[in-house]
């Protein structure tokens, strides 16, 4: 069913449509979109950028019965001075409120113990050659087209046989020799190796297959893609008011809880975990 | 992650039961994001046949799956014995070598995995012994389960070897098998657990109330003009304008259920305006009690808390619960409308046959009285019986608390679980001839995986 523009009546179905309308035509009303807001959150900044988004300058100045007066400088934000401003109590609470603190880490954890060997070597081997095993960024894009693409082994070996494809270029002429070349392609393959088991129950014998858990640990934490990303110990963030952040699990109690502490080896974690949820059950039934 | 997953849609009835591993050393965002390559199979189970209920055979079968799926995550765990104590030096990505304490923190799966993991029966609650006919209330009052414990108590000679005769494998909803991870070091077992945004609020409590709002809109003849209200909502960035009315959908998924959650509350306040001297007061209640779970419900999805929107969070769930006795009535179940078929059999033979020898106004204003008599002896038996008492309903008590332990909730939802089923299982089983398909999906992907892995490593050179 389309809907209606409650300004001008016209119809739409898609948002991202409506969205772009309300925009252009309806700049001057008072409507509080999040990607207005974004576009007019740095006015001084962006002013080339948010002239293009805003092509209507005139409507804008027209409608100027906000507090602050339009810029003199015709830029288009003067509509939404309202709301990129901050009120007054926010300004106030952000000069009285100190700058955030800083997390509370815990002592000791996530140290290393050594270093990797040959890790250097392995860095410098990708930079060199990004492509290895494939002979050239030709021949890898190819092969991540083919499996990405889903293309059948039958075809492949097609395209190669009847002369499409450049064997030369690419660095191999068959699906046979590309799949030698994918298996030598990650390094750290020899984790991901599968295992097959057997179960019986009791009418009928049924495979399954398993990874050592282990390994596949081992593989996450030796990626490179992830490196700027990996928490290797417990955290505790509090916000300006001094309160504390509970958002991803490394700043919640149950790893800091869990957490090895070198200084009291016989301190038991679990017991711990079972304290803090008593406390937490004895203060709900007070508060009810 | 754990989730059984369908293959074929209409033919065939093929499944898989994939096990996938994450590593939340990760932060959620990078974690959870389908193209960083971080989920990875762990394991392709087999699939138990489907058996039916009531066969003894098939209940000594049950027991004999149950056992069998005890052996494989056995197997599948051996590797981390110990570990969890000791440590293991890993490499890791920063060319630095650090003593690691892999330790399984979260089991994310549905409630049935979950049941059959921990070997409970299907109406109770995995982390706490709550009775089943409390699990409507807000209470958190209840002893958390110790697993270990049921694992020491003999099954069959249960009340000879506890203190108090009173519980039994019954009382505490235990079923047969026993809790997949018992042995597993420094493990928490009620505590794998988590709460689940997809099918407990979405698809569970949501669902559940949107029956019972309709239920509501139809006793005060306002479900046309909600309808109406409800697909004449204006497109929104972000929004998905619903093009049918919430009756007219057969099937509702996830995220039409989440979207449905933004805009319920203002076209039910549309739909109850205006209402008569006696609406009042209902139509104040239930707007009350939607308006306190929409604000749960967005208050869950928040990416990092404090005490004081966890205290929101309890605030919400507690007038939620003060007030969702105003949608009892309208939900009666098959085995309510039993009993109400019995009951008026049962008035209707009691009433007094002597009707040819009284004068047709009288006989007339016995039948009233008696249709009467009959409707309220219904609404009392209805009021009587419907309840709250769900597991999905009492899994909400258990969100402030896992906030404080594991972090936010999204992070822990099952749709990640189900994006994974659709790169690595279904593709992979697409891809497949059909014959022995299990060892053709884990081969499938590492193809794949090995490319994009190489591509997010150069990337981040």
């Amino acid at each position: 069913m389309p809907n209606k523009c409650p300004f001008c009546q016209r119809k739409y179905s898609r948002s991202g449509a409506y969205k772009k309308h309300l925009r252009n035509a309806h700049a001057n009303l008072d409507i509080v979109l999040a990607s207005t807001i974004k576009y007019a959150s740095s006015p001084t900044t962006n002013d080339n950028k948010g002239s293009n988004i805003l092509p209507h300058e005139g409507h804008l100045h027209l409608d100027s019965n906000y507090e602050s007066d339009p810029d003199p400088t015709g830029h288009a934000y003067g509509a939404f001075d309202d709301i990129s401003h901050k009120s007054d109590t926010e300004i106030l609470n952000e000069t009285a409120c100190p700058l955030p603190s800083k997390p509370l880490l815990y002592e000791g954890a996530g140290e290393s113990i050594g270093d990797v060997k040959g890790f250097e070597q392995e860095q410098s081997n990708l930079c060199q050659h990004p492509w290895s095993p494939f002979s050239s960024a030709h021949g890898f894009k190819l092969a991540s087209w083919f499996i990405e693409g889903q293309v059948p082994k039958s075809r492949i070996n097609e395209y190669f046989s009847s002369g499409l494809g450049n064997a030369s270029s690419a660095g191999y002429s068959s699906m046979h020799t590309l799949e030698n070349l994918l298996q030598a392609l990650d390094p750290h393959s020899p984790y991901l190796q599968w295992n097959e088991g057997q179960v019986d129950d009791g009418k009928r014998t049924l495979p399954f297959f398993y990874r050592n858990i282990l390994d596949c640990l081992r593989y996450l934490l030796r990626q490179i893609a992830y490196r700027d990303d990996f928490v290797y110990a417990p955290c505790r963030e509090y916000d300006t008011n001094g309160q504390r952040i509970y958002a991803e699990m490394h700043t919640a109690d149950w790893w800091w809880d869990l957490q090895v502490q070198p200084h009291n080896p016989f301190l038991s974690k679990h017991s711990l975990t079972e304290t803090r949820r008593h406390f937490r059950q004895v203060r709900h039934l007070f508060r009810s | 992650m754990f989730d059984q997953t369908h293959l074929t849609n209409f033919s065939g009835d093929k499944k898989a039961w994939p096990v996938y591993i994450m590593l939340r050393n990760l932060p959620a965002g990078r974690r959870n994001s389908p193209t960083s390559m971080a989920v990875l199979l762990l394991a392709l189970l087999p699939i138990p046949p489907k058996l039916s209920k009531s066969s003894k055979a098939d209940q000594h079968q049950r027991q004999i799956n149950a056992d069998t799926l005890r052996d494989v995550f056995e197997l599948i765990f051996a590797s981390l014995e110990d570990l969890a104590h000791d440590g293991v030096p890993i490499d890791c990505a920063d060319g630095k070598v650090r003593r690691c304490f892999p330790i399984l923190a979260a089991w994310i799966a549905d409630h049935m995995e979950n049941v059959a993991l921990h070997g409970i029966k299907s109406n109770v609650c995995p982390r706490c012994e709550v009775p089943a006919v409390e699990l409507g209330t807000n209470m958190k009052v209840y002893p958390v389960r110790d697993y270990a414990i049921y694992h020491h108590y003999n099954y069959e000679n249960w009340i000879g070897e506890t203190d108090n005769a009173d519980i039994t494998p019954e009382s505490l909803g235990i079923s047969l098998g026993q809790n997949v991870f018992y042995g597993l070091n420094r493990v928490s077992m009620c505590d794998l657990h988590k709460p689940d945004m997809l099918y407990t609020v979405y698809l569970g409590i949501f669902k559940h109330m949107m029956d019972r709002i309709q239920g509501f809109l139809k006793k005060h003849g306002r479900l046309e003009v909600f309808d109406e209200v409800g697909k004449a909502l204006p497109p929104y960035p972000g929004f998905l304008v619903p093009k049918k009315a919430y009756r007219e959908v057969t099937q509702w998924q996830g995220k039409e259920m989440r979207n449905l959650g933004r805009c319920v509350l203002g076209v039910l306040a549309v739909a109850l305006r205006q209402p008569g001297s006696a609406q009042l007061i209902p139509f104040k209640r239930a707007l009350g009690c939607v308006r306190a779970l929409v604000n749960f419900n967005m208050m869950a999805q928040y990416r990092s808390h404090t005490a004081e929107t966890i205290t929101y969070m309890e605030d919400y769930l507690d007038t939620f619960h003060k007030m969702k006795d105003i949608f009892l009535e309208f939900r009666v179940t098959k085995h309510i409308r039993t009993k109400i078929d019995e009951q008026r059999m049962v008035l209707r033979h009691d009433r007094p046959k002597t009707r040819e020898c009284i004068a047709l106004a009288k006989r007339r204003q016995m039948r009233d009285a008696a249709r009467e008599e009959e409707t309220k002896r219904r609404m009392d038996l209805i009021f009587c019986e419907s309840h709250f008492n769900f597991i999905k309903m009492h899994l909400l008590s258990h969100f402030c608390d896992h906030i404080h332990q594991f972090g936010n909730i999204p992070m822990y939802s099952t749709k990640f679980g189900e994006l994974a089923h659709k790169t690595q299982m279904k593709a992979g089983w697409r891809q497949s001839n059909k014959n022995d398909a299990s060892r053709q999906i884990v081969q499938s992907y590492s193809q794949q995986h090995g490319i994009r892995m190489r591509l997010l490593n150069l990337e981040s050179l």
